[in-house]
């Protein structure tokens, strides 16, 4: 039986006052690389995978899985003003940056991946989603490592976009966090078992043992008791966390995907 | 596990049935073009549109993918029971921008109307009561051929038992200001491979597929025998003109199907019309193949569906094959001696089973290959 590992976990949060420029230009300062004509999006997904250990000798052929809830909207919102409200049209690098998987191809770029490379969105837990489809094609030999990213925006004005997400007594965060799968056990933070289905939160709570910290990722539960609150997969970052400040050895992530469909994942420190 | 299409459903500008629709692929399309307003001025542009499902507002947008999936759920006879062992993938480049592009055009507020892409997907499932995972793929034109690929991946890891995929594109003014302003848009057909293209005739549909384990005494069969996705980072709009990558996804797909070169009867190319594109998989095609096996292209009959061109071609090749036929490529004038290909111009008979490739490269150098087995009674 093949076991997956988790070979690092990294994340950038910031809120919507941090200026994109310094964003980017701490991440240039970090990794030596010059970026063009990427948006605020695509920063804050490179600051976060940029903050993983050793990421520069990522195998080429790593696939990479991103989950995101809201995508691109900040550009989107303004090349509708564009088009709608200014009668132009949009310019070329706008509109090309705009589409959501361009995120996928500038850190493929930036890693020089060339592996298979998904985007995909989900109600409730996108990151769940992206991770149970890199396990699942790691053990079956589609690939050998994945990297899996959840990446999230907040849109201006704040107060219209905090209805329109329905949370109003929240500090939200932005940015992206990510995951290493492979099957390599050297140097691995936590071994990932294989994710469970269930079809109801009661059967999949039922199932995971005792001594585990468990973490609910479900738009509609909005579990946490925290101030901030992150924009895409909130408790699965908070789970990841936990694990990584060592405050927890053993964590169980469920996430609502379907209208009757919950994945469980357990993940066990190696440290 | 062998995992195929087992029903589809589909509407187009070739029709809303399948009947419609294998009728109207034997007839030369209508090309007249239509004005677009684009910034401050009008120009005449080609595009394939829906004309019975004008799409103004969130209700005709939830209707349109309701109506489509509704009538897979009823030509497929599934039942409850199976909805709730059902995933529902979806697949699109605009989701749903058009009706967030009409809400913001009467509205004062500087707000998205509509934010985070899952709701279209939970609300279809809550109204038809499927039970399974919501995923959606946002993967610019590969977007329902990678839905495709995972439902496929899905089913043969037992993750789910059955998965409707559905894959849309629908008119809005910001996607064809986009492909305006990139200058690819084209006022005449869509030619690809063809010395005289003008560039890309953008289209819109939906078209909805059941996938299952399939039966050896399923009569007429269309397997998803595997596949390949890459991402080609040589350029965010185009893949790396050489061929390479696409010729090595197209191998990974085959390696990863147990399928020989030499078995492939016919590939539904991607055949956009543009240039980049063009070149790029003619010339990909060119170092996998000593001989190329004919080539079909779809996007002059109903234009480029972007994220949903992965399903709705896909559709088409279903109604065409289970009828016996692999439709001709309308519209090819002049062969390109740069790129050397022509693609198939008489309608195909078959009679027999055969190997189809089909090929998808969109923007973000994303790159999905699947490779189909089809077969039974004619």
């Amino acid at each position: 039986m093949t076991t997956i590992y988790i070979e690092d976990f990294s994340y950038f949060l910031t809120d919507q006052n941090r200026p994109t420029k310094e964003i980017k230009k701490e991440l240039e300062l970090k990794n030596g690389k010059k970026y063009r004509r990427i948006n605020r999006y695509i920063i804050l997904a490179l600051a976060g995978v940029y903050n993983m250990n050793d990421i520069e000798n990522i195998e080429s052929n790593c696939a990479l899985h991103i989950g995101t809830r809201n995508g691109c909207i900040t550009e989107t919102i303004d090349m509708l003003d564009q088009v709608h409200n200014n009668s132009l049209l949009p310019m070329p690098f706008t509109f090309i940056a705009s589409s959501t998987n361009m995120v996928n191809y500038h850190i493929a770029q930036s890693l020089q991946l060339h592996g298979g490379n998904f985007t995909i969105s989900n109600r409730h837990s996108p990151f769940s989603i992206a991770l149970d489809g890199a396990y699942f094609d790691i053990k079956n030999k589609k690939n050998s490592s994945a990297l899996i990213g959840c990446i999230d925006e907040i849109a201006l004005p704040l107060d219209k976009f905090k209805e329109k997400i329905e949370i109003s007594n929240k500090k939200l965060q932005e940015g992206s966090f990510w995951v290493r799968l492979s099957t390599q056990k050297e140097n691995a933070k936590a071994i990932m078992q294989e994710p469970q289905r269930y079809k109801n939160i009661e059967d999949a709570l039922k199932h995971i043992e005792e001594n585990r910290s468990i973490y609910i990722d479900d738009e509609k539960i909005r579990s946490n008791d925290k101030d901030s609150y992150y924009l895409c997969s909130n408790s699965s970052l908070q789970a990841l966390q936990c694990l990584e400040k060592k405050e927890c050895k053993k964590i169980a992530i469920i996430s609502r995907i379907g209208e009757r469909e919950y994945l469980s994942f357990s993940i066990d420190s190696l440290r | 596990m062998r995992v195929g299409i087992k029903e589809a459903v589909a509407v187009c500008s070739l029709g809303d049935n399948r009947k419609s629709i294998i009728q109207n692929i034997k007839k030369e399309p209508d090309i007249t073009p239509i004005v677009f307003p684009f910034g401050r001025e009008t120009r005449k542009r080609n595009y394939k549109r829906i004309l019975q499902n004008k799409i103004d507002n969130p209700e005709d947008f939830d209707a349109i993918l309701q109506k489509i999936t509704k009538q897979l759920i009823k030509k497929a006879k599934l039942t409850q029971d199976m909805l709730d062992e059902c995933a529902l993938i979806i697949g699109s480049t605009s989701m749903n921008i058009p009706c967030s592009e009409e809400i913001y055009k009467k509205s004062n507020e500087n707000m998205l109307p509509f934010i985070g892409y899952g709701k279209i997907g939970e609300t279809l499932a809550k109204n038809l009561n499927i039970g399974g995972e919501v995923t959606l793929f946002l993967t610019a034109c590969t977007s329902s051929a990678s839905a495709l690929l995972y439902a496929q991946r899905g089913l043969q890891s037992k993750r789910f038992k059955r998965a409707i995929v559905v894959g849309f594109e629908f008119y809005n003014l910001l996607t064809m200001s986009g492909f305006e302003t990139l200058g690819l848009l084209s006022d005449d057909i869509c030619r690809p491979f063809d010395k005289e293209r003008k560039g890309i005739v953008l289209g819109e549909g939906c078209a909805a597929m059941l996938i299952e384990e399939i039966g050896a005494n399923d009569g007429f069969f269309f397997e998803i025998c595997g596949g390949d996705n890459t991402c080609d980072i040589s350029s965010p709009t185009s893949h790396q003109i050489e061929g390479t990558l696409i010729a090595k996804t197209i191998e990974n797909a085959l390696k990863d199907a147990s399928i020989y070169k030499d078995e492939i009867t016919f590939i539904k190319a991607h055949a956009t019309g543009s240039y980049n594109n063009d070149l790029a998989e003619g010339n990909g095609l060119k170092l996998l193949f000593n001989n190329i096996p004919p080539i079909l292209a779809l996007k002059p009959y109903v234009g480029h569906t972007l994220g949903g061109c992965g399903t709705l071609e896909l559709a088409i090749l279903y109604f065409t094959l289970q009828e016996g036929f692999i439709p001709k490529t309308f519209g090819f004038k002049t062969k390109d001696e740069e790129i050397d290909i022509t693609p198939n111009l008489e309608e195909i008979k078959i009679q027999s089973q055969g190997v189809c490739l089909v090929n998808h490269f969109g923007f973000g150098g994303n790159g999905t290959v699947l490779v189909i087995r089809y077969g039974g009674i004619w």
